[in-house]
């Protein structure tokens, strides 16, 4: 059955992850030509003392990926549930013989997998051509710059998984303005920032919603309008 | 129950952004600027000078008030172009002969950004001198200190010269360095007249110092005084007679000097973790050093050879203390702000005095309780009872989390 749901899932959003895996890869392809074409042109050591000490356009040249985890998870998240829910055809979903918690989640795990599996191909190919440019030290400094990036797409995903099930516009507004602030803090201002400080709390701001869908989908199967 | 728990992590999750989003819009409504207060000190009456307590004035520590020209009399060396583009600049200052060319050789500033969490990078170049080339030149490699011990990484060929890094390896052995670094420092760069290589701290807290010199690898221990870890180290390559700052865990401030001396500066109220900002400054009689943190100033004088020669400190208005900055106090909590200092960034949660706050709170959870009865639900029943301790522990921040997510009967 679980299976199953995997599939029905994977219908929903397989065009959608297609096409943002694709552009991801597009920009990672646009950084490393440019990077590419630096190296050659001013020698490896020139172009990364250029990226330690450099001038804004040399430090942040990985700055055009930022808010790519966050497009990942607001299509993962629309293609998964918006469609379903204003067909109403989740109603149909949560029929299935599996205990309505069980089933929210096993959706919920999808969209979280297909997520992470995107963030793989992505940020896989950026590390991997990353470090055929620069020395581990540098891909280590712009891992802790990304890590609030990628951790922003988790949240947004979760935020509107919940979003989705909540059947009354009012709130779904409200939820809306909550998650717009809550997805902000991962996007200030950080292309070039030591931020292994604050990850422990930025983790724990974009996992917390993963329970919030129980919430809203308690709501939604009592009938609240 | 489990939608309800969850209810409860939402809740408690739109408090903590609350407690970011709503003073923050309340700060841009009603914050202004405060008086600022700054100190300067006169090479001439040998007195603290004041700026800002009183509007178009300057004051000195005995209460005497000057002119912006006045000032500039006083202060000759800071205000050299002002007085030569007016002809007032002196022929000596307090008894010694000066040019202007002898005031800007012996001139200088530095300013330590004690809150900057910039990116750290782990590799530096290390510049070589003495070779054949004129100054110091780049050698295409970079050097870190890591698990394998001190390795150059070599830019074009993507690989560790190993020769060289034994070499280093070697010289760094018999110093008694633990591999790896804590912290690499240094600005080891080109097109200076000085170059004092790279520090870094190793494994067990000690202070090293490598150069590369005519091919070989200058390195020494530096033996820190009272016992001290450090905590930072600021170089200062452009100082004729400094190497570096350092800042040790016992918020001591030792400079670092180029003939290999290590003083403490007498700097009593230092404290690394909440002053925001170490300028040092300098002239031909005087280093002058100022500590700032918000609210305060606080500015040392100490003469050639860094014996303290005097000291005053200053509170300028804070936010605080203005009308918005009390109504603060009693309207939130605590507030957490995100900080984007020089690249940087952090969170960070301050509390409120809990008297002045808890009566809005009571007061809201009041009319959260009136609320539910007027709803009719069961006042009693333990999730109604949690939103209202909610509200009177988080107030305005628990209050708006409480009516965004709703309740079931």
């Amino acid at each position: 059955m679980i299976l199953h749901l995997f599939y029905k899932e994977w219908l929903k959003t397989r065009w959608f992850l297609f096409f943002v895996v694709l552009l991801g890869l597009a920009i990672v392809t646009y950084i490393f030509l440019d990077v590419d074409n630096n190296v050659r042109m001013k020698g490896s050591f020139n172009y990364l003392m250029n990226v330690f000490y450099g001038i804004p356009q040399a430090n942040y040249y990985h700055s055009l990926i930022k808010y790519v985890p966050l497009l990942m998870g607001v299509c993962v998240g629309l293609s998964q549930y918006v469609p379903e829910v204003i067909d109403k055809r989740i109603k149909l979903t949560l029929h299935l013989p599996m205990h309505n918690t069980v089933t929210l989640y096993m959706m919920l795990c999808f969209g979280f997998l297909m997520l992470l599996a995107s963030y793989a191909v992505v940020f896989g190919t950026f590390f991997y051509l990353n470090n055929l440019y620069f020395p581990f030290e540098e891909s280590w400094a712009v891992l802790t710059s990304l890590m609030p990036w990628l951790l922003g797409g988790v949240a947004v995903y979760f935020m509107i998984a919940m979003i989705s099930m909540e059947p009354n516009l009012f709130y779904q507004f409200l939820y809306g303005i909550v998650a717009f602030f809550l997805v902000k803090q991962f996007y200030i201002g950080m292309e070039h920032a030591d931020t292994r400080h604050i990850i422990p709390a930025l983790a724990i701001m974009a996992f917390v919603p993963c329970t919030a869908l129980l919430y809203t989908s308690y709501r939604f199967i009592k009938g609240e309008r | 129950m489990t939608a309800k728990v969850v209810r409860i992590i939402m809740v408690l999750l739109t408090v903590y952004i609350g407690s970011i989003v709503i003073p923050d819009f309340y700060r841009t409504s009603f914050k202004r600027n405060v008086k600022y207060v700054t100190l300067n000190y006169s090479e001439v009456t040998k007195q603290f000078v004041i700026w800002g307590l009183k509007e178009g004035k300057l004051l000195d520590t005995l209460g005497n008030e000057y002119t912006r020209q006045e000032y500039e009399r006083m202060v000759p060396f800071s205000s050299m172009a002002q007085l030569m583009k007016r002809g007032e600049f002196p022929d000596t200052v307090d008894g010694v002969a000066v040019t202007p060319q002898l005031v800007a050789a012996n001139s200088y500033r530095h300013i330590v950004n004690l809150t900057e969490r910039g990116r750290y990078y782990a590799m530096t170049p290390l510049v070589h001198g003495g070779t054949d080339r004129v100054g110091y030149i780049y050698t295409n490699d970079m050097m870190r200190v890591n698990r394998n011990g001190i390795e150059f990484y070599n830019c074009e060929t993507n690989s560790v010269d190993t020769e060289k890094s034994a070499l280093f390896d070697k010289e760094l052995c018999g110093l008694g360095y633990c591999p790896p670094a804590k912290k690499l420092y240094g600005q080891s760069s080109t097109g200076r007249s000085r170059d004092d290589g790279l520090f870094f701290i190793d494994s067990k807290d000690q202070l090293f110092q490598v150069k590369y010199r005519a091919y070989k690898p200058v390195c020494r221990k530096i033996d820190l005084p009272d016992g001290i870890k450090l905590r930072r180290v600021e170089c200062e390559p452009d100082h004729p007679e400094v190497v570096a700052y350092l800042f040790g865990d016992n918020n001591g401030v030792y400079v670092l000097t180029v003939d290999e001396r290590i003083l403490k500066l007498d700097l009593d109220v230092f404290d690394y973790d909440s002053f925001k900002t170490f300028d040092v400054m300098g002239n031909l009689f005087y280093h002058m050093i100022s500590i700032q943190k918000d609210g305060f100033e606080k500015l040392y004088i100490f003469d050639r050879d860094y014996k303290l020669v005097d000291k005053y400190g200053i509170h300028s208005d804070v936010y605080e203390k203005s009308g918005a900055g009390v109504a603060e106090g009693f309207l939130f909590p605590f507030v957490t702000t995100t900080f984007s200092y020089v690249n940087g960034y952090y969170i960070s949660t301050e509390g409120q005095p809990f008297v002045k706050f808890i009566w809005l709170n009571l007061v809201l959870a009041g009319v959260l309780l009136w609320m539910k009865r007027r709803k009719g639900l069961d006042v009693k029943n333990v999730f109604n009872v949690i939103d209202v301790l909610l509200v009177a522990a988080f107030g305005i921040f628990g209050f708006v989390s409480v009516l965004i997510y709703p309740i079931r009967k």
